[in-house]
């Protein structure tokens, strides 16, 4: 990191800023291991995408040990280009602190932290405790994380009393709640930066301050390097350009339509998120596939087809492309040249 | 109505505010009549209530004759103390014109209008056109109902063309698609009155220059004369106080709001249908009629009752003998 613990808070504003994409480790092998050089790939690919930072989520079915070694891949391939965001999301309290302290080690700009599943608050001041203890443990950056994955969703007022804190200097909003990230805005807005991931809520908070998405999937899925949709729809917004915002807004439509309709089981019932599903529609879209440790659902035939269909009917990839870049496609078809796009 | 033609938007701009609360028809619960007692009793409740409007909605059941009976006794008995709206959704294009002029003749004061089934756009010039057909026939001001259910969606562009129409005014925006309804606000909110239904949606336009909710269920089911929390939720809202909004939506209303979606989501989202069953059950239980409805309608469960009846008293809107009085009311009918 290149602040000081007390410059935190302005490095945030000046630096966490614009489509932040996400990136989850890409495993490969019998039995399954991390994948070096792929998730090398992925980064750069991501990079190459024009995002301004990017959110390392490893959260699940990995060891202590790869957790380090995919953050430490991370936090060098985003050295000098773009802002690293590590996900904190640990099984146990102890992990907490420890992968706080070692994202601030290996160099990562700041961390995104949920506590882990054994953290049950019986109180909002349990849940500001918490992250108070860790954020005074580290000098690096700490963004909150309400989402109802953590098994409870931190009050915007918790927020705003957790932003007093030096080195508290975001928050990703994941609440699918647009009230709750109103009042998050109005709240917090002018202490710490406020970050929202999913799309279909930018052209309602823009006019409230919002600058960066802070770890978003649809970084890498809603465009290509020659279709860079999302980028697009995400310019007209700052720019204000409310007409071409909107036109972009809807020619997003399809994608956000199938993304919704794969995700949105899984999100709402299962709470969970289908990695499997994550990992083919980027791989459709020439990141690395990756099978995914259990367990983690998802990625049946119809699944498989709904992304396939539709990323050929926005003209991100064509019939050709999406034949060679089948996760079980031969070889021979991958090398033929196809795909390149 | 009071208005001209040419005063309509002037007219909406000042009388379209608050919440329009939905009214549906009720039903003897022996013969399935159309229970006109019942139905006085319904809106006499709601202006009680202080409602900024009653919202006549018929149910596809209802015979035209039916309908025509609901819509003028629902006129009549809601007698000037607060706008009446009528929403005219017919089965076939016949009755279109038919029911708006109707609604008009018997001094309604503005129509909800959705396209029949049978209407099929084969782009958006027949959409318009329809409307504005429909416009020319009558002179009462028309709010214009987006919703999927229509078989399409109209776009916000399309409102705004609409919205040059001078008797035009109004929306009611179930478009479930916050940034359809924010780009409506934008590109049409100084022409007509956008109305947002849903209390989930209140807060998000609220900064926007809401002042409607039109055809909401939440007027009469989130709130009873006892408790208004509706009506304070909405308040605070447009006073822009947020903190207060945010406090009474956290403590009263998101409960009611997890219920009603955990009641009704499935239906609105897999049946597209609106089950009416369970509406006249919740509502029964705060005061209003309640009673049985005609089939085809989503069987009303005994586990969908324990849930609507438990988690209203757990909220504090009723107690258990305020519940037990109203079901022992709603069986006495039944007997």
């Amino acid at each position: 990191m290149e602040y000081t613990k007390k410059d935190g808070k302005q490095w945030a504003r000046e630096h966490l800023k614009g489509i932040f994409g996400a990136s989850i480790p890409t495993y490969s092998g019998d039995p399954l291991a991390l994948d070096e050089k792929a998730c090398r790939q992925d980064l750069q690919r991501l990079i190459s995408l024009g995002v301004t930072g990017i959110y390392l989520a490893n959260s699940f079915n990995c060891t202590q040990e790869e957790w380090r070694r995919f953050m430490q891949i991370g936090v060098e391939e985003c050295a000098g280009k773009v802002v690293s965001l590590v996900l904190v999301h640990p099984d146990t309290i102890a992990g907490m602190f420890e992968q706080t302290s070692y994202a601030e080690q290996i160099g990562a700009d700041v961390v995104n932290l949920m506590t882990p599943p054994s953290f049950v608050p019986s109180s909002d001041e349990d849940i500001y405790d918490i992250h108070k203890k860790v954020a005074d443990s580290v000098n690096i950056g700490v963004t909150l994380y309400p989402a109802p994955k953590a098994g409870y969703v931190m009050s915007p007022h918790v927020i705003a009393r957790l932003a007093e804190i030096t080195n508290i200097v975001g928050s990703k909003q994941s609440p699918a709640d647009n009230v709750h990230n109103l009042q998050t805005f109005r709240l917090a807005g002018d202490k710490i930066v406020i970050g929202i991931p999913g799309e279909r809520d930018w052209p309602l908070l823009i006019e409230y301050g919002l600058q960066t998405t802070m770890g978003t999937p649809f970084a890498a899925m809603f465009q290509t390097l020659e279709n860079p949709w999302l980028q697009e729809y995400w310019d007209a917004l700052q720019a204000r350009n409310w007409s071409l915002a909107m036109e972009w807004y809807w020619r997003l439509a399809p994608l956000r339509e199938v993304f919704w309709r794969v995700n949105g089981f899984y999100f709402s019932q299962v709470g969970t998120y289908p990695f499997k599903i994550w990992k083919y529609w980027m791989g459709m879209l020439g990141f690395n596939h990756s099978s995914i440790r259990q367990p983690v659902p998802g990625l049946s035939k119809t699944e498989k087809e709904l992304v396939r269909s539709v990323l050929i009917r926005v003209g991100f990839i064509d019939e050709a492309t999406a034949a060679a870049r089948e996760p079980d496609a031969p070889v021979a078809a991958k090398l033929s040249g196809v795909g390149s796009k | 109505m009071e208005y001209t033609r040419k005063d309509a938007k002037a007219w909406a701009r000042e009388n379209l505010k608050g919440m329009v609360s939905g009214c549906n028809q009720v039903f003897t619960h022996d013969t399935l009549e159309l229970d006109e007692t019942a139905l006085r009793h319904d809106v006499n409740h709601l202006v009680g209530l202080e409602v900024g409007g009653i919202y006549f909605a018929g149910h596809v059941t209802l015979t035209p004759a039916e309908w025509r009976q609901f819509v003028k006794v629902g006129v009549a008995a809601t007698a000037g103390r607060t706008v009446t709206v009528v929403d005219i959704h017919p089965d076939s294009m016949s009755e279109f014109i038919p029911q708006a002029e109707y609604a008009q003749s018997v001094g309604a004061d503005l129509l909800n209008v959705i396209t029949p089934p049978s209407f099929r756009a084969s782009c958006e010039q027949d959409v318009f056109d329809i409307y504005k057909r429909l416009s020319q026939a009558v002179d009462i001001g028309i709010s214009l109902f987006i919703n999927p259910k229509a078989g399409y969606t109209m776009s916000p562009q399309m409102i705004a063309d609409l919205a040059e129409l001078d008797t035009i005014v109004a929306t009611k925006n179930s478009a479930y698609e916050t940034i359809h309804t924010l780009e409506t606000f934008r590109l049409a909110g100084h022409k007509l009155v956008v109305g947002v239904p849903g209390a989930q949606d209140w807060a998000v336009f609220a900064g926007h220059g809401l002042q409607l909710s039109m055809g909401t269920p939440h007027a009469r089911m989130f709130q009873t004369h006892e408790h208004r929390w509706a009506q304070e939720y909405w308040d605070f809202l447009m006073m822009h106080d947020w903190q207060r909004a945010w406090q009474i939506h956290e403590e009263r209303i998101r409960p009611l709001l997890d219920l009603f979606w955990r009641t009704f989501g499935p239906y609105f989202h897999q049946a597209q249908v609106y089950p009416l069953g369970h509406y006249k059950y919740w509502e029964g239980l705060l005061g209003m009629s309640g009673g049985p409805m005609r089939q085809p309608m989503p069987t009303l469960r005994s586990q969908d009752k324990h849930l609507i009846r438990n988690s209203l008293i757990r909220s504090g809107l009723i107690t258990s003998k305020q519940a037990e009085e109203a079901e022992r009311r709603m069986e006495l009918v039944l007997a």
